[in-house]
């Protein structure tokens, strides 16, 4: 068990500021994966598609 | 060794040229060494005690200074896809560019270290240990140089970001080079530095060459 | 219109290796490990955090800052595990021009500063009250400083390019050339170290560590790494889709420049 008074801080210090950096850098690679994910998904719904998806789907 | 030398003396004859950056980089590391003593105090015992890591620095920045030109503008004008035609590998062209900005640039500076070791109180030994240590460690300075401007050659606004990927590469260069002038009470750490300088040296001066040309080659792309 | 470029090579041709490593295929296959790995690291952070916390003692000589350590060691290990990562996929930019270590390397950069900036504060936090001082020049802590200088060098590096083909290429150039640096310059700021202060500093790796200490820090070590793998898959996919939007978007862009006259 942790005992006060003793850096305590110190301690804290380090724990917050570590669960700081990775919660805004899980936070930062989230949000950019969901706005690839929308970017993507709006070019689809324009009905652009990647050229190898395209000729597979309506080989005309 | 025809091709060789031909790149070589070509290279020269540019930097020294009017136009050339030899004399603005000498300049640069003169007016560095100089502008210390006025952040520093002009007391003369702590001038000749930082003086070999003055002149380091000094000698690091205006290396820094003068990378920009050793790629790009060949690369630009395409002088460098020209010179690839040639019978010399791409290795061996960075190997002569890389010798040529070593004499146009770094020779320079360690001929005018003199001055600069007079206005930092530096005693005679010291000031020729100096110049010792700066004609074994500017060529691995070049050479992480060489690497960094290789890199960033095909970036049209990158001059700034070269030195960001080259300092830190300088480190070990920056540590020994001073410490075998200047280093504490252990005995014989002096020679150490300066036999690590050396083989660092020659350890830069054997992969940067690939390095460089691999960089140039994917750059070219 | 005629489809004059060939064909990129369905999954299903492709030996194991190259199939898993297809990005079109990693896209389908990575997507069944995301949540298992947010469960597993979220498991073994709340018994680590746990473990350090209430279920283990003080240190007999750093006292209660022991703690600091659970953190600090996983991030310290992940910033050099990290290199590694971006070292090898490097190669496999360079060798077999492989698209997926391209993205590997480029999704690892931003991860690997981000735990060296964890690491030094936490070793600042810990060197507070246990040297007197945030900063030493500590062998240890100096090295990872520059660590986190190439870091960020590399992440620089990867902003400045347009063409994001080429730079994965050319990054790997200046990866590899840290990677042969690292060790060098670690080797000199140690031996910069004793030369300029005895050796009598403190440090973080204690030569005996009791059990006691050693389970908390074990369990925080794998709960680091499986963060970071998750953290690392999920921006590989960013990475992924970000490239097919903007191929999408070049070529719609080429075909209306050829639609007009």
């Amino acid at each position: 068990m942790i005992e006060s008074g003793k850096h305590l801080e110190y301690i804290f210090g380090a724990y917050g500021l570590s669960a700081l950096l990775i919660v805004l850098l899980s936070i930062w690679v989230v949000l950019s994966y969901k706005k690839q994910k929308n970017r993507l998904d709006t070019l689809k719904a324009m009905g652009l598609k990647r050229r190898s998806e395209r000729t597979q789907i309506k080989p005309e | 060794m025809k091709p060789f030398l031909a790149v070589l003396t070509r290279d020269m004859k540019l930097a020294t040229r009017i136009g050339g950056d030899s004399l603005t980089v000498l300049l640069f590391y003169i007016m560095t060494g100089a502008i210390m003593p006025f952040a520093i105090g002009p007391d003369k015992d702590q001038l000749a005690q930082l003086g070999p890591a003055i002149i380091w620095i000094s000698a690091l920045l205006s290396l820094l200074l003068a990378l920009d030109r050793l790629f790009r503008m060949d690369h630009e004008d395409g002088s460098l896809l020209a010179m690839r035609q040639a019978s010399l590998p791409l290795e061996m062209i960075v190997v002569a560019k890389i010798c040529a900005h070593w004499v146009t640039t770094a020779l320079p500076l360690i001929v005018a270290t003199p001055v600069l070791a007079i206005l930092l109180n530096l005693e005679i030994d010291q000031t020729l240990r100096v110049i010792f240590t700066l004609l074994v460690g500017t060529p691995a300075l070049i050479c992480f140089g060489a690497i960094g401007a290789a890199v960033t050659v095909s970036i049209k606004r990158g001059g700034l970001i070269a030195p960001i990927l080259i300092l830190p590469l300088s480190i070990p260069t920056l540590i020994f080079g001073v410490s075998a002038v200047s280093s504490g009470a252990i005995a014989n750490a002096q020679d150490a530095a300066l036999l690590f300088l050396a083989g660092f040296t020659l350890l830069s001066l054997v992969f940067t060459p690939f390095a460089a040309a691999l960089a140039l080659k994917m750059a070219a792309e | 219109m005629t489809e004059s470029k060939s064909q990129e090579p369905t999954p299903q041709d492709l030996g194991f290796f190259s199939r898993i490593a297809h990005p079109g295929y990693f896209l389908e296959w990575s997507r069944y490990f995301i949540w298992p790995l947010v469960g597993i690291a979220a498991i073994l952070m709340a018994y680590g955090l746990y473990l350090a916390f209430f279920n283990s003692p003080a240190d007999y000589q750093q006292g209660e800052t022991v703690r600091i350590m659970y953190v600090h060691v996983p991030s310290a290990w992940l910033s050099q595990f990290c290199y590694a990562i971006m070292a090898a996929a490097a190669i496999g930019s360079l060798v077999w021009r492989h698209p997926l270590a391209d993205v590997s390397a480029k999704a690892a950069a931003p991860l690997g500063a981000t735990f060296t900036a964890i690491a030094l504060i936490t070793g600042a936090l810990w060197g507070a009250p246990t040297w007197g001082t945030f900063w030493e020049w500590d062998g240890r802590m100096t090295s990872t400083l520059i660590m986190l200088f190439i870091y960020l060098g590399i992440i620089a590096l990867w902003r400045t390019f347009e063409d994001q083909v080429r730079a994965g290429r050319i990054i790997a150039v200046i990866t590899l050339v840290g990677a042969i640096n690292v060790p060098i310059i670690k080797f000199s700021v140690d031996w910069w170290n004793t030369l300029h202060q005895p050796a009598s500093v403190f440090r973080l790796d204690g030569p005996t560590m009791p059990p006691s200490i050693l389970l908390p820090l074990f369990v925080m070590f794998f709960a680091f790494s499986f963060l970071f793998l998750l953290l690392h898959f999920i921006s590989m996919r960013t990475e992924i889709l970000r490239r097919r939007a903007r191929a999408i978007e070049r070529q719609y862009a080429q075909q209306l420049r050829t639609q007009k006259p």
